[in-house]
């Protein structure tokens, strides 16, 4: 792994040892359709601190999604290291929200009997959760749309229900899989101050998967730049910009520009092998 | 009065066009065009439904059918749903199924009707196995249906939440085939009827069916009329009552589905 340098001092940081999520040496392979072996990830490390948040970029298809499953508990891996939590990744966990690019909500289900789905499945009295709901709703800015079902409202708002569902149960490590990917630039950036500001106030670990580097930069403590399949982590850089942020002003400083040229200087070869690997298929 | 007539013209032609349709046909008999012995008459008809409505003979019969209709309908839909979830939850037990569920599907029911007959003779059981048989394999289709065509991210997303199988039955692929019951059900509502008409048309000493095929015998067009009118009438509401009730309970759909 190549360590960039760039302002490894001013990183707000969790106390040191309180490691959250601890990735060694993981290989993880698929057999394609004709039986043949594809090496998805190679040798990959990580290792993120208790309420740090890093974002992780690279090619599309590069095994991303494949890295948080396996962090997920939900695919099982043959060779490798991976402590969730101070535990083997184990799938059931409450202590792990996992957000999609999809809103993925239950049609049938108003915005509240959404969000109240995970509490409902660990067992939660009613009241208890019916009170959680309400006010993680009021968080997102969703007060007074806790009865409307999913249909009724717009897609930036099925994704802050969405939003709402993985932080309702409060959990300590969050994994999101290009969460607000699918929508449109504006409501992207509304979202993204809106869990921006809640996480500066709560500080849980986030894994956060994007292909959007401006995002990246503008809302992490650390990008982690990975490489075309099979894939590694490239490169590493901590964004070293102060919090609070405010990701208007933080997008027009210096610092972010330079991040976006270096990351991007790395992720343009990966992505050109990405294609060129695509398009030989 | 152009705004009442923006907002019930629609109501108002489908009026108009009733009313035309029975007055020209009652025109025709009344020119001689036709003949009312082949075509019977609206008046003949309301002369005819009152007598037999004010005699009791309709309610009567009427309700035979519809007793068999019901429980041909109510059996046909538990058993369908049942059967349904099962062959749908289960991959392995889906999979050895399908074929021979498709191929009882495609067997024309009402041609079992003579077999039926001979199993459990003319009486109530005949009508109502009829009806059921015809109603149990459609709705366990569209149960079936309605477990595979879950969305796989929900799927997905019940695991990452850590449900169990139960939950993820309850809460995701149980409530996902609602919609697919309930248009199966309004397609079942005409196949229970067809199922105990036709089970009376083999054999029956009461019902829709055996009035109709009783006036048939006796050349009576009117006798064979006003039960089908009646027929239809019933069909008719059962079906505006289903469609209201589904409309209540899945009022969560988008509107454009509708």
């Amino acid at each position: 792994m190549r360590l960039s340098s760039v302002q490894h001092a001013e990183v707000p940081q969790a106390p040191d040892g309180e490691i959250a999520v601890e990735v060694s040496e993981l290989n993880y392979a698929t057999l394609d359709r004709k039986g043949r072996r594809i090496d998805i990830l190679q040798n990959v490390d990580l290792r993120v601190r208790e309420g740090e948040f890093i974002a992780i970029v690279g090619p599309s298809g590069c095994g991303k999604s494949t890295l948080l499953n396996i962090i997920a508990g939900l695919k099982p891996y043959a060779d490798g290291k991976v402590k969730v939590l101070g535990a083997p990744a184990h799938g059931i966990d409450p202590d792990v929200g996992y957000m999609f690019q999809t809103h993925a909500l239950l049609p049938w289900r108003t915005v509240r009997r959404n969000v109240e789905l995970p509490l409902e499945l660990t067992g939660l009295p009613r009241v208890e959760r019916l009170h959680r709901a309400t006010e993680i709703l009021r968080q997102m800015g969703l007060a007074g749309f806790e009865d409307h079902y999913p249909a009724e409202i717009s897609g930036g708002m099925r994704q802050r229900v969405s939003l709402a569902r993985t932080l309702v149960a409060g959990p300590r490590l969050l994994l999101m899989d290009e969460p607000f990917g699918a929508l449109d630039a504006q409501t992207k950036l509304l979202i993204q101050e809106l869990f921006i500001e809640y996480w500066e106030r709560h500080r849980r670990t986030v894994i956060f998967v994007t292909h959007d580097l401006a995002e990246a930069i503008s809302m992490a403590d650390r990008v982690l730049v990975m490489s075309a399949r099979p894939a590694c982590f490239k490169a590493e850089y901590m964004v070293g910009l102060p919090r609070p942020r405010s990701l208007a002003d933080v997008r027009s400083t210096r610092q972010f520009t330079e991040f976006w040229d270096r990351i991007w200087d790395d992720l343009r070869q990966e992505a050109a092998v990405a294609m060129m690997g695509r398009a030989k298929q | 009065m152009n705004a009442f007539l923006g907002r019930h013209k629609i109501s108002l032609f489908r009026w108009l066009v009733l009313f035309g349709f029975l007055g020209f046909w009652e025109l025709l008999i009344q020119t001689g065009t036709t003949s009312a012995f082949w075509t019977s008459a609206p008046s003949l008809m309301a002369e005819r439904l009152w007598q037999l409505a004010s005699s009791g003979e309709l309610a009567y019969h009427t309700w035979i059918t519809l007793e068999e209709t019901f429980a041909g309908l109510a059996a046909g839909t538990a058993a369908g749903v049942a059967l349904g979830l099962l062959i749908g939850v289960s991959r392995n037990v889906g999979a050895v199924f399908e074929p021979f569920v498709i191929a009882l599907n495609s067997l024309p029911r009402v041609a079992l009707g003579p077999l039926i007959v001979m199993y459990v003779g003319i009486g109530f059981a005949s009508k109502f196995l009829l009806a059921f048989s015809l109603v149990v394999v459609a709705i366990m289709l569209n149960t079936y249906e309605g477990i595979r065509s879950v969305d796989r991210t929900l799927v997905d997303l019940m695991r990452k939440m850590g449900a169990t199988r139960w939950q993820t039955f309850q809460k995701l692929l149980l409530p996902n085939c609602i919609p697919w019951i309930f248009s199966a059900l309004r397609v079942s509502i005409s196949f229970a009827i067809i199922g105990a008409i036709v089970g009376e048309f083999i054999s029956s000493r009461a019902g829709i069916g055996f009035m109709i095929d009783t006036a048939s015998g006796a050349f009576d067009t009117t006798g064979i009329m006003v039960p089908l009118f009646v027929l239809m009438i019933v069909a008719f509401g059962m079906d505006r009552i289903l469609v209201h009730v589904s409309n209540r309970l899945l009022r969560w759909r988008p509107r454009d589905a509708e």
